[in-house]
Parts: C-alpha cells; structure tokens; sequence
C-alpha cells in the first residue's frame, strides 16, 4: 500500500511525500530446523525440525517504507535536492563465487533470514550554464543497510537443504559523491561522470568484525561519453571508462603441507584486481530523414577495446600444473584485445 | 559468403586467443603463521610431528622451519611423549598408539608460546579387502591404462570417514586433485565395491599401494577444505577462506595456526600391474 502527496511550498520549494506499507509472509509447506542457541548454526547443532502444512504461515514480516524529497530553485539556472528514504527487501541475493557470474542463488526471507533494511540520504546541487545547454550536477548519498545475508567462509550455496548454516546477517554501509557535466545541443555531445565511492560490511565472524568492502566497492568510477557531427550524415564517438579493480581476496602467505603449497588467506576482500579501464571510438553513418520512407536505417562501424588492454575478470592462484611446489597467479579476461563491430539499426 | 565466415573466424581468434595469462602480483606477506603438519597412523611407532612457518606467497624456496620446541604429545589415559627433535623442524618419538585413546598435541616455542590440539580419537578402519587394476580402452575422457579400484566393507552404526592415498613406484601422489576422502553418509554400513578415488592410468610394470585411513569428523572437515581452497577456483569458484585446523593457541585464542593434528587408523594393500590386456 502507497499513499504520497506532492506538495508546491512556494515559488521555490517544492516537496514530495509519501509513506508505504509492505509485508511479506512465508508460506508452507516447508520444514523449518531450529538450531542450539548461543553457537554457529551447523548441521550437528539442529535440535528440533517442524514440518509445516500446505498453506500453514511459517513467519510473517511487515514494515513502513517512507519516503521524502525536496526540492529548492536557488536562481533560474541553479537548484538544491534532498532526499530520504527507506526500503525493505524480502528476497537475498547470495552469491559466493569469486567472480560475478550467472550463477547466483536467491532467497526469499523465512524462518531463518530477516528482510534487509537500508535508509538512504542523499543532497544535490544542480546547475546549468550557457542558456541551459550545459547541465552540471553534483550529489553526495549515504545509505546505511540492515540484515543484510553474507556467507561464512568456505559456504556451499547449491542445493543445500540447510542453507541457514552458511549464511549471517550482517550491517552495510554506503557513501559517495557524484559529479555530472552534460552538453545536449550542439555539433560536440556527450557527458562526463564521475563517482567517489565507498561500500562496504559487517558482518559477525568475517574479517575479526570490521567493516570490510562490498564485492562491489568501487571507489572510483569514471566515464566519458563524446560524439561530434562531421556533418548531417556521419558522426564519429568516442566512450572511455575507467573503473578501479574489483575487491579480492589475495593470500597473504603460503605453508608447506604433504610437499604442496597451499596459500594462505585472511582478510576477505583485502586487495584488488588491477583497474580496468577500455576506449571504444565509432564512426556512424544516419540517412537522412526522407519522406519516401517510413523507416530510417543507420550503421554503425566501432572497435571495442581500442588498446587491446586485456583487463582482468577474476584472478586465480594455483599451484602450478608441473610442480605443485610451486604458486602462480592466473587472470582470466573476457575481452582479451580490440574487437571490431559493424551495426545496422532501423527504426520506424 | 567467404569473407563474412572468414572475418567470424578471425573474430573468434581474437577473442579467445587464451584469455588466460599467469600475471606478476605485489603482495603483501602478512605476519608469519605457525604451521603443524602433524598425522599420526597406527602403522608404525614411530610418531613425527613437522613444524614450520608461513612464507611469502611467490617465494618458491621452502619454508622456514621451527626448532627448538618442546613438543608433547598425550593422552586420555594419562601418558606423555615427549618429542625430539631429529632433523630441522622435524620432531619424533616412539610409541603405540592404542584404539579408542584421545591425542592431544602440545606445542611449546622457544619464544615462549603454547598451542593445543583439539583432542583426536583414534577411530578403526575397515581393511581394504581387496586392490586390483583394470585396463580400459582409450575414451573420450580418459587414455588408455590400467585404473586401480578397491573393495571394502563399511561398519554399520556409526558415521565413518575415510581418507585414500596412493603411492606409484614409491612416490606419493600429493597433488591437490589427489586429495580423497568420503563419509559414510550414503553407504552405510554397506560393502564399497569397485570403488575408484584415483582418476590416472597406471602402466604395466607400476607399483601401486594404496592406503586407507579413518578420519575424525574435523579431520574429514580440514582435508575437505584443504582440497577445496586448492582445487576450487576459475570464474565459478567459491572464494578463498582460512583452511581452519585443529590447533590453537593458549596465550591467543584469536591466533590462527594452520596445519592439523590427526590420528589415524590406517589399513594398506599393494600391487604390481601386470599386463592382461585383451
């Protein structure tokens, strides 16, 4: 349920309202194990199982998710926002595979697992400049999450009848600055971005209970995006993107055991992978609007990667196939150098 | 058509020319980490427990060793061995190890820092009744040669876990996809039969033994996730973690000490392959 009210102030405030009530309920029919209190929940400490019926409700979550946004014209050209809001979510990603990939695992809230909770605050200062073809942006956020799920270490996600006992709750939290220049009109396009970032979590048992970042931290994320007409037909862009490196777990050591070497990690998500960064260019060639037709064709001819720079997905380390005495980093890259593309778009 | 299945063919090159490179990283080492490589069988009497320390990933010379420890090994019944040590890092002693006792392991630096085991019961393993080596033809997964199974009995009643290793011509297979263990969780109490644990093909003319240990449940749990930090990896792979022993310290509970204190029953069977190939 959603009720929300937009509500004009004066001539320069204006403010946006508004309150919602979810709830989620976990149905049966289902079994539920309850485990030994005050320990790790582990398949030897189930005390009891009940079975729940058809249709027979297992565990019920409900809350209020407000809402508010305001928002301030300072002068003609220039405005003020801010914002809060807070959400609840009845469904979990757990994903435990080093690399993001398409095999991810989602649960659903229940007996075991809380929704996650995040309150979010954000601030902005918007302006434009030349008679409105320039448009600047400029954005702080903090967002603060509860119970949120994470894995212990060494978790089996897939098929797993007790997957309570790979999983903990843990908090997050997330800060960051967004900058935006934009240029709409004109022969030279495009826009630039730029964010300051910080995501990370806590969760009890990882990383002696500090914060440590999100599989996802990025802490800088830059993009630019710029076309030039060359004329009505053809115009040539350019895309270039630099990210820093994915967060990983690296090992801080080695040991010797059974004459093999195993490595030794600690802190979960400690390093990095190498940045990545990629410069696509592409030349593309409209027909000019005719009315003969009712449908416009273009193509498009780019090369992806522009140098060829192999930018690592995951990393790996392994003892080396000949001798196991022996360790060595592997880097798996899905783009592994320039790939041309060629285009055809129609619309009508 | 010629050009467009030649350009998808030169694209396809591009893209997969191996996407896999071994890459040069700085890590850092972090504080250097007592390890115990410490298992003990009822094979024998003599008794070897090896301690060393964690090195810096890359470095490809061996560890350093740890000397001049005081290094006891006891009992549930009240008996101490003392260990001495007999080469570098390497510390030994003589005695039976007797069915049903609880071991624990004590470790004492010369800097002055004690570490206990969790207490290890020695378990019974069933005999491996019997060893034998089939010769297959070459398939599509594996070459041709001859593959060793074994045949043994599971005790009813109770939960068993099992470790295997196997020796060619003397040498121990200790790489990482060699690490092989089981519970009973699925044949219970029931024969094992044709049972397979080593994936290569053997030759006419190899020496093979085979051993097979009884495990505690947190033995099984340690060589699990010892096989499972080693081998698992690659996009799909779950990620690292602390391969947790059974050791830890006194002084320092929060202290990380690798390696495991294990006891094993162990029963063993050897033979040579001998051509019979049809």
């Amino acid at each position: 349920m959603y009720v929300s009210n937009e509500q004009k102030v004066n001539d320069k405030l204006t403010l946006q309202y508004g309150l919602r009530y979810s709830g989620f309920t976990s149905i049966g029919s289902g079994t539920v194990y309850t485990y030994a209190p005050g320990m790790p929940k582990t398949q030897t400490s189930i005390t009891d199982t009940t079975y729940y019926k058809r249709g027979e409700i297992i565990k019920q979550f409900e809350g209020l998710e407000p809402r508010f946004s305001g928002k301030y014209t300072l002068t003609q050209e220039s405005s003020v926002k801010a914002g809060y809001n807070r959400m609840r979510q009845y469904i979990h990603l757990v994903s435990n595979t080093s690399a993001a990939t398409p095999l991810d695992v989602w649960t659903p809230s229940g007996a075991h697992i809380n929704p996650a909770t995040v309150d979010q605050f954000s601030l902005g200062y918007f302006r434009n400049l030349k008679d409105n073809t320039i448009e600047l942006s400029a954005e702080v956020y903090y967002k603060k999450y509860h119970d949120l799920v994470d894995y212990i270490d060494g978790a089996e996600l897939l098929l797993n009848q007790t997957l309570e006992t790979e999983l903990v709750s843990g908090e997050g939290r997330a800060y960051g600055l967004e900058l935006l220049a934009r240029k709409e009109k004109g022969r030279f396009t495009g826009w630039i971005g730029y964010t300051l970032s910080r995501t990370e979590r806590k969760v009890p048992g990882i990383n002696h209970n500090r914060y440590f970042p999100a599989n996802y931290d990025k802490k800088h994320d830059f993009t630019l995006v710029a076309n030039y007409d060359l004329n009505k037909k053809w115009n040539v862009s350019a895309n270039f993107s630099y990210m820093t490196g994915r967060a990983i777990t690296y090992p801080d050591g080695r040991f010797e055991w059974e004459g093999i070497a195993v490595p030794n990690y600690s802190n979960r998500n400690g390093a990095r992978i190498p940045d990545y960064h990629r410069l696509d260019l592409s030349i593309n060639y409209e027909r000019p609007n005719s009315s003969q037709r009712n449908w416009q064709g273009s193509w498009s001819f780019g090369l992806y990667n522009v140098y060829a720079r192999r930018n690592p997905y995951s990393i790996d380390f392994r003892q080396n196939e000949s001798n196991p005495a022996v360790t060595e980093a592997v880097k798996f890259s899905v783009f592994g150098s320039i790939i041309p593309s060629v285009t055809y778009n129609f619309k009508f | 058509m010629k050009i467009s299945t030649t350009l998808l063919y030169l694209t396809s090159l591009l893209i997969f020319n191996s996407c896999t490179d071994v890459i040069d990283l700085d890590l850092t080492e972090a504080n250097k980490k007592l390890v115990v490589e410490a298992w003990l069988t009822n094979d024998t009497d003599v008794h070897t427990v090896q301690l060393s320390l964690t090195g810096s990933y890359f470095d490809q010379n061996p560890t350093l060793r740890v000397n001049d420890a005081v290094v006891t090994i006891t009992d549930n019944t009240g008996n101490s061995f003392i260990l001495e040590e007999t080469a570098d890092g390497i510390y030994q002693d003589r005695f039976d190890l007797v069915q049903a006792n609880t071991y624990f392991l004590h470790i004492k630096t010369i800097e002055g820092e004690e570490y206990i085991s969790q207490g290890e019961k020695l378990s019974p393993v069933p005999s491996i009744d019997s060893l034998y080596a089939v010769y297959q033809v070459k398939t599509t997964i594996d070459d041709e040669g001859y593959f060793v199974y074994i045949n043994s009995k599971d005790p009813i009643g109770q939960r068993n876990f099992y470790r295997w290793k196997i020796y060619i011509n003397d040498v121990y297979q200790n790489k990482a996809d060699n690490i092989s263990f089981e519970t009973d969780e699925y044949f219970n109490g029931n024969d094992i039969t044709n049972f397979q644990f080593y994936w290569e093909p053997l030759n006419e003319g190899d020496f093979v033994k085979v051993e097979q240990l009884s495990l505690s449940e947190n033995g099984y749990k340690f060589i699990k996730l010892m096989r499972e930090q080693l081998t698992g990896g690659g996009i799909f792979g779950t990620p690292p973690a602390t391969i947790k022993g059974n050791i830890s310290s006194k002084n320092n509970p929060a202290e990380t000490v690798l390696g495991f204190f294990g006891v094993s029953s162990i029963h063993s069977l050897k033979i040579l392959i001998e051509g019979s190939k049809p």
